[in-house]
């Protein structure tokens, strides 16, 4: 299994030259009024959609740049987004 | 019991005998090996003794580290003053000294590393250096639309490495010290369809000399 992505600084390489930083999933909601299960889904709960989803990736074989990029993991290729985003 | 002289080692040793070897700023350098009469064959040559330094800074284009002027986009390389300044991203550039003269001195700012001491250094130089290239990385380094010399960061030898492409016949690459001994030893094993051999800096000074004159 290969694919590409692409690195703002690179442009376009093979995906063996990065390393994978899980699904980008907004800022870290305030702890106040944070009920647990909430904490919990913050910090464990991940989509598994068929669909394109945000990402952070680690240029890790070339300029050692962290960036975000949608990919889609039912086709393993960068694609934007759907225009109805789930909250 | 006699005390060592104190002197710095490059993190590669050629298999070969120079016939040329002179001490430098602490370094003893190959300047030449007695296949050098002749750039027949692809030549790997080691320049770990030449003074590098990255700069950092959040307004880097604002800035012009040792007087060079930055080049505004990552990827894009410069050479005035016997320098060669290359751009890796938003906040940094790596400089390194290939010319003839004495480097400067590392600035007093606090936007500078000097990387000469961690970095292994080498040069590929001939006709052949692309296909020496090809049996060591996947990299489009010789992408016909790119103004040389540009800088490409990636994998060689699955070593992370900055590889700047001065022209078809002559690469720079740059990694961590550590990976040296091995990198060479792999790259002269992988390459030698090629007839890579190892040769002195003078090839690599003469080399700059023609291209750029006596920077
Ligand atoms: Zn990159």
């Amino acid at each position: 299994m290969t694919f590409r992505l692409t690195c703002p600084v690179c442009g376009a390489r093979d995906v063996y030259e990065f390393r994978y930083g899980g699904q980008e999933r907004g800022p870290r909601p305030e702890q106040a009024q944070l009920s647990s299960d909430e904490h919990f889904r913050w910090t464990q709960f991940r989509m598994t959609r068929p669909e394109p989803q945000e990402e952070w990736w680690y240029h890790t074989g070339g300029c050692g740049v962290w960036f975000t990029t949608w990919r889609n993991p039912a086709t393993n290729r960068e694609e934007p987004p759907h225009e109805v985003e789930r909250g | 019991m006699t005390t060592p002289s104190l002197h710095r080692q490059s993190p590669v040793v050629f298999d070969a005998t120079p016939t040329k070897l002179e001490p430098q700023d602490g370094w003893n350098v190959a300047r030449s090996y007695p296949q050098d009469s002749t750039l027949d064959s692809p030549r790997l040559i080691d320049l770990s003794h030449r003074p590098r330094w990255d700069y950092q800074d959040s307004c880097l284009d604002e800035k012009s580290p040792f007087g060079l002027h930055v080049p505004p986009r990552p990827g894009e390389v410069a050479i005035a003053s016997g320098l060669i300044i290359s751009r890796m991203n938003r906040t940094q550039v790596s400089i390194g000294s290939i010319g003839f003269g004495a480097p400067p001195d590392t600035p007093p700012d606090v936007g500078y590393t000097d990387t000469t001491d961690s970095h292994c250094w080498l040069a590929i130089l001939g006709k052949n250096t692309p296909t020496v290239m090809e049996c060591v990385s996947s990299l489009d380094l010789f992408f016909p639309e790119r103004i040389t010399p540009f800088l490409t960061q990636g994998p060689v030898l699955h070593v992370p490495c900055q590889v700047v492409t001065m022209e078809t016949d002559c690469i720079l690459i740059s990694f961590s010290r550590g990976y040296g001994q091995t990198f060479v030893d792999a790259l002269l094993h992988s390459a030698s369809d090629t007839g890579v051999q190892v040769g002195g800096e003078q090839m690599f000074t003469d080399w700059v000399a023609e291209k750029y004159g006596a920077t």
